[in-house]
């Protein structure tokens, strides 16, 4: 398990160090997001074009229009355009004065003019309706509000506070972090953060592994981290053996768990019959998305007829001349600059022209994400496999494997379902009377939207069942310094107990989460549970939490998008 | 615009459609200068229908959405049911682009 999760990160190490140089990033093309490689089909007309030198370019227009700036100047290097009436195609999208240019256009002033809370705001509100995302821990934390693992996750970045248990003995609360690799790696790196098909700028690795990936971390916060360290003398008092060592408080809060998730999906090929019908189909189905399209088209419209009419036509045969006395491109970007800066802001100081970069800015990340519904919809989700690495007060940590199976019936609800198996992590101590399994879990779980989807607060019910079957006791760590009851002999540092019993645990919850269009969930739960980890006899408990998703968090750090 | 920047060319009140070949076509309307846009009608998902060319420069503005796996669609003239109208050279529309334009110049004389 180690050997390639460490190819792996050395592999977005590099990539993150050397920009550009990640091997999908050369001049073979890439595939589409989510699409397997293939060879390159017969009627595409030709290689794609890298932009390498344009596409870190602390401009934000040149930035915004690198694709169109490295066609052309590849296009003049190659001597496929020999003047610059060959390259009409290129240079219509790289002058203000052509409809061609609108889209880079507002990308390129978007990210400055466009209200970065707007945006945000706009994306929370389209999620609000999710039934599949899991912002809190899992199960087995102190603090949490999750009896069933959720397949999906944070767009971006989510931040929960959970408190009550579910199977644990200790009550604790617990603050969860979450993120997904891609988005993540592209509020990093600032690449365009609201792709869709042009997600593929490094090729495999981000359409089958960074885009597929999230993270998370979990903290105890009713738990101090301790650090050890020696004493230098007893200052009072009298100890029938010298105490050498003391743990004193390294801060407040422990990390409980860390995990990592990937959602699986079926295997697919853009260009089969069968996906094509299902793409039709997802695309018919998802009105959020073609009523997106349609409104990022219309205001557009409004933006072109501003910048076509304001802007001066680009001189094309003196930016070809500039292409042509440098190939490597710097004399290009600094002509359209020259260009841009001139002719850009007569079109923006139009107060209409504002608003409607500002809206398509908006509509662009509401388009973002239901587009990758429709995707989802169209391959369907095999299952998401999760990891975690739980370290529970006073207990063994255990590595937890789980694979989530969830089917959406739409305004029926969605059936989740768990199946998931924990192992002690590291050595097992010698003369252990357990083995290196915890415990095997089944459960399910069905939520539904109580309230309309139009609803500026709406209410999520869920229902969920759990079983877990543990073959021994649990394991408990018995403090240093511990001493033998009714004595002062102090028991043998690395000391372990059976607690609890063996078999079934059996735990059950309702759950209402109430969910606000600016992104906060409130989960508030009622469970049951025949046990706990530690202790026997039924238990009735409460769990409450809240969570905020930091949806296009690239946008509110002022990252400018391209394409869709 | 112009001529020399048009995607296609057609005689001045030519009825024709305009195909192109990747991404779906959910909306188009048709920008003449200084005037309130035109709805056009879809053909089909890749195909909308231009009732009359008008003189000189226009626009037909396409909302598209993009499906995996498309390329850069590849803009032509589909059936031309009266005067004339070609696609001089094989323009495109970059994969991703929403909107989509097409570059219209209709002719007098022709």
């Amino acid at each position: 398990m180690r050997k390639p999760l460490r190819t792996t990160l050395l592999v977005l190490a590099a990539c993150f160090a050397l920009s550009g140089a990640c091997p999908a990033q050369e001049t073979q093309p890439s595939p589409p997001l989510g699409s397997p490689a293939t060879p390159q089909s017969q009627n595409e007309p030709e290689p794609e074009i890298d932009g390498g030198f344009c596409r870190n370019d602390p401009r934000l227009m040149i930035r915004a229009f690198c694709m169109d700036l490295a066609m052309f100047q590849s296009h003049v290097n190659s001597g496929k355009a020999k003047n610059a009436d060959e390259a009409k195609g290129d240079l219509n999208k790289l002058d203000l004065s052509n409809p061609n240019s609108t889209v880079d256009f507002i990308t390129a002033v978007g990210a400055l003019v466009a209200a970065k809370t707007a945006i945000a705001d706009t994306l929370r509100a389209a999620d609000q309706a999710r039934l599949d995302q899991q912002l809190g821990t899992n199960n087995k934390g102190s603090g949490t509000t999750s009896l069933v693992s959720k397949t999906g996750s944070a767009e971006l970045l989510s931040l929960a506070l959970d408190t009550g248990v579910l199977t644990r003995s200790v009550n604790g609360t617990t603050t969860t972090l979450g993120t997904n690799a891609d988005e993540l790696f592209r509020l990093i790196t600032g690449r365009d953060p609201d792709c869709t098909i042009t997600c593929d700028s490094l090729g495999w690795f981000e359409s089958n592994i960074l885009g597929q990936t999230n993270l998370s971390a979990s903290f105890d916060l009713a738990q101090q981290n301790t650090k050890t360290t020696p004493t230098s003398g007893q200052a009072s008092g009298t100890t029938p053996a010298p105490v050498n060592t003391a743990s004193i408080p390294a801060g407040a809060g422990r990390m409980s768990s860390i995990g990592a998730r990937y959602e699986v999906r079926n295997r697919f090929d853009p260009r089969s019959s069968k996906f094509q019908e299902n793409w039709r189909k997802a695309v018919a189905g998802n009105d959020t998305l073609k009523v997106a399209a349609i409104s990022i088209s219309d205001t557009s419209g409004i933006v072109q007829k501003a910048l076509n009419q304001a802007a001066k036509p680009l001189d094309r045969d003196k930016i070809f001349e500039a292409a042509h006395s440098d190939k490597n491109g710097k004399a290009l970007m600094d002509f359209f600059e020259e260009y841009f800066s001139a002719n850009s802001d007569k079109a923006i100081a139009d107060e209409s022209v504002d608003a409607a970069i500002n809206k398509v800015m908006q509509q662009r990340a509401v388009y973002r994400d239901a587009w990758f519904k429709a995707l989802d919809a169209a391959v369907g989700t095999f299952l998401t496999l999760d990891y975690s690495y739980n370290r529970p007060l006073l207990q063994p940590p255990t590595h937890d494997l789980k694979l989530i199976f969830a089917y959406n019936f739409g305004t029926a609800g969605m059936l989740t379902f768990n199946g998931a198996a924990s192992f002690y992590a590291g050595a097992l101590p010698a003369g252990a009377k357990y083995g290196r399994l915890h415990d095997g879990q089944v459960s399910g779980q069905y939520d539904r939207t109580l309230s309309g989807k139009s609803s500026p607060v709406q209410t999520q019910l869920s229902l969920a069942g759990y079983w877990q079957y543990q073959p021994n006791p649990s394991v408990l760590n018995i403090p240093a310094g511990t001493v033998v009851p009714g004595t002062t002999i102090p028991l043998p540092n690395g000391t372990q107990e059976f607690v609890g019993t063996a078999g079934s645990l059996w735990v059950t919850q309702a759950k209402i989460t109430i969910k606000s269009a600016g992104g906060i969930n409130i989960p508030i739960a009622v469970s049951w549970s025949n046990k706990t980890d530690l202790l026997q006899g039924s238990r009735v408990g409460a769990q409450v939490g809240i969570s905020y998703s930091f949806s296009s968090l690239g946008s509110l750090f002022g990252i400018s998008g391209g394409s869709q | 615009m112009s001529q020399a920047t048009a995607d296609i060319l057609g005689s001045v009140g030519a009825n024709f459609t305009i195909t192109i070949s990747a991404a779906t076509i959910l909306k188009a309307d048709l920008e003449i200068g200084g005037n309130p846009d035109q709805s056009l009608t879809l053909v089909g998902p890749r195909e909308v229908a231009i009732p009359q060319l008008p003189k000189g420069d226009s626009v037909v503005r396409l909302a598209l959405i993009w499906a995996p796996g498309d390329h850069d669609a590849v803009i032509d003239v589909g059936t031309v049911n009266s005067g004339t109208a070609t696609a001089p050279e094989q323009d495109t529309i970059d994969r991703g682009n929403n909107p989509g334009f097409v570059l219209l110049f209709g002719l007098e004389g022709q």
